[in-house]
């Protein structure tokens, strides 16, 4: 039995068997070798089969044979389907000529843009581009790949250090790096470098002026340490003096810790409520009795769904009641120095710039006293104490 | 003498064990179900209508009583029938079958 699907590639017809015997019709078929198939009775004295395209030739004259009457109803199939296509060839033609259109026009240059080049470098650009024939309107097979127009503009302008060509649909993008002679620093007005605070020189670093300061010198607020008066004495010259003075610094500490402390453990149970927000407010749609906790933490979350950068109107969100208990902490004296060195000094830190470094600590004093432990450390910081100050006339 | 082949393939049949429908060109019909019905080594179709299929075999004739009868498929052969099936019956020659 042949497939099915072959009849509708080869095409076949519905025919109409109508006499007072139409069986005898369907006996002379398969006598002659015909496929028919699909026969159905409507009704008294009739039949309706389908038969392939190629037999219909012979049809007649079974049908004369078997005092039968045939009429077609319905033809099917590729050859049909082809034909009415064709019948409606403006269809066929339009889209056709749509796809056409869209491959040419998208083969096109429909931008050229220019990024990061001056007005004047950008006109030079657009006229060497232009002369290649990169301009709206052109075929984009005609032209030669970016790679290669890169290599001939960046050779073409000489204002520009590098030109990054890219061809992005149907686009291209120029990026334009122009040579830049560096700006010099606007020169600082000429001045000496004080300290800032009273200190211990540790190290330093000059990059302009005169060093009037030694390492291990003790320093007072407000001493020199580099001069903005380099030469020699009397024929001197003013510069603003530039560099990084470290000057080692002592500080006292107090800090107090307490020896127990009451910290909140989650426990592990945990129950989550949900809602939907419309707008900001936030309607519950699940989680109706939550469980009470003798101890909670909650934690809660709203999602921010975006569509093309602009927030949703309505946002999902839960709360998350996490149960807690309470546990005491105990710190051992030890425990707590450490701990209290190590709070001061943080604390001691943010006092001073980000450069700021610890190079040592001391405990001095501590004792316990109402349940806290209170310690007095010794801290030596390394900081930039320099300071600018302007040369006044006539110093 | 037509008898007597006959007698002769049916003695070789049950002597030799072989299938029955191919040596006494007895038709084979296989149901799928109440909806399908597959029959082999018929003789033609004698009446077909919506609730009725009347075929010719070698020796008498086979009614297949139903509801919405299709003939799917029909070969000098074989055929397919397809629709609700109700009843099958073999009738001798001659016979109204009702």
């Amino acid at each position: 039995m042949k497939n099915q699907w072959v009849h509708k590639v080869s095409g076949y017809v519905r025919i109409k068997i109508t006499g007072p015997y139409p069986e005898l019709f369907i006996n002379r078929c398969i006598d002659n070798k015909m496929y028919i198939w699909d026969i159905h009775h409507p009704g008294k004295e009739v039949l309706i089969c389908s038969v392939l395209l190629d037999e219909v030739s012979h049809l007649r004259k079974l049908a004369r044979a078997s005092d039968c009457k045939i009429s077609f109803i319905d033809r099917r199939g590729m050859p049909f389907f082809m034909q009415k296509l064709w019948r409606r060839n403006g269809l066929l033609f339009g889209a056709f000529a749509f796809v056409v259109s869209i491959f040419i026009l998208s083969n096109m240059v429909w931008g050229v843009q220019i990024e990061g080049a001056s007005p004047k470098v950008e006109h030079e650009l657009r006229q060497a581009v232009m002369e290649l024939g990169v301009k709206t309107g052109a075929f984009q097979f005609t032209l030669p790949p970016p790679e290669e127009i890169q290599t001939i503009i960046t050779e073409e302008i000489s204002d520009a250090t590098w030109i990054g060509v890219t061809r992005k649909g149907t686009t291209y993008h120029f990026q334009v790096v122009e040579k830049e002679i560096a700006e010099r620093e606007p020169r600082e007005a000429p001045g000496h470098l004080v300290a800032s605070r009273d200190a211990v020189i540790y190290d330093l670093f000059v990059e302009e002026g005169l060093p009037m300061v030694e390492i291990n010198q003790v320093v007072e607020k407000g001493d020199l340490l580099v001069s903005g008066l380099i030469g020699e004495e009397g024929e001197e010259r003013r510069v603003p003096a530039r560099g990084t003075i470290f000057g080692e610094i002592w500080f006292q500490g107090k800090v107090e810790i307490p020896l127990s402390r009451t910290l909140y453990a989650v426990t592990g149970d945990k129950y989550r409520t949900h809602k939907l927000y419309i707008g900001n407010v936030g309607i519950p749609i699940w989680g109706w009795n939550p469980p009470e906790y003798a101890h909670a933490i909650e934690e809660e979350y709203e999602s921010s769904w975006n569509i093309f950068n602009m927030e949703l109107p309505f946002q999902y969100g839960y709360k998350e009641v996490l149960e807690a208990t309470e546990v005491e902490v105990e710190h051992a004296v030890e425990q707590a120095v450490t701990l209290a060195v190590d709070e001061g000094k943080e604390e001691l830190l943010s006092q001073f710039s980000e450069d700021a470094e610890i190079i040592g600590e001391k405990v001095l004093h501590q004792e316990v006293e109402d349940g806290k432990v209170k310690v007095i450390i010794h801290y030596r910081i390394v900081d930039d104490i320099a300071m600018k100050q302007p040369i006044i006339q006539g110093d | 003498m037509k008898k007597i082949k006959k007698q002769l393939r049916r003695w070789m049949t049950e002597q030799m064990d072989l299938p029955a429908d191919v040596m006494m060109d007895l038709p084979r019909v296989t149901l799928i179900g109440n909806f399908h019905i597959y029959i082999e080594n018929h003789k033609g179709v004698i009446r077909f209508t919506k609730t009725e299929l009347r075929l010719r075999l070698t020796e008498g004739e086979l009614l297949v009583i139903g509801n919405d009868f299709v003939i799917k498929n029909i070969l000098p052969e074989e055929m397919l029938l397809e629709g609700v099936i109700e009843d099958i019956r073999f009738l001798k020659e001659g016979s109204s079958g009702r």
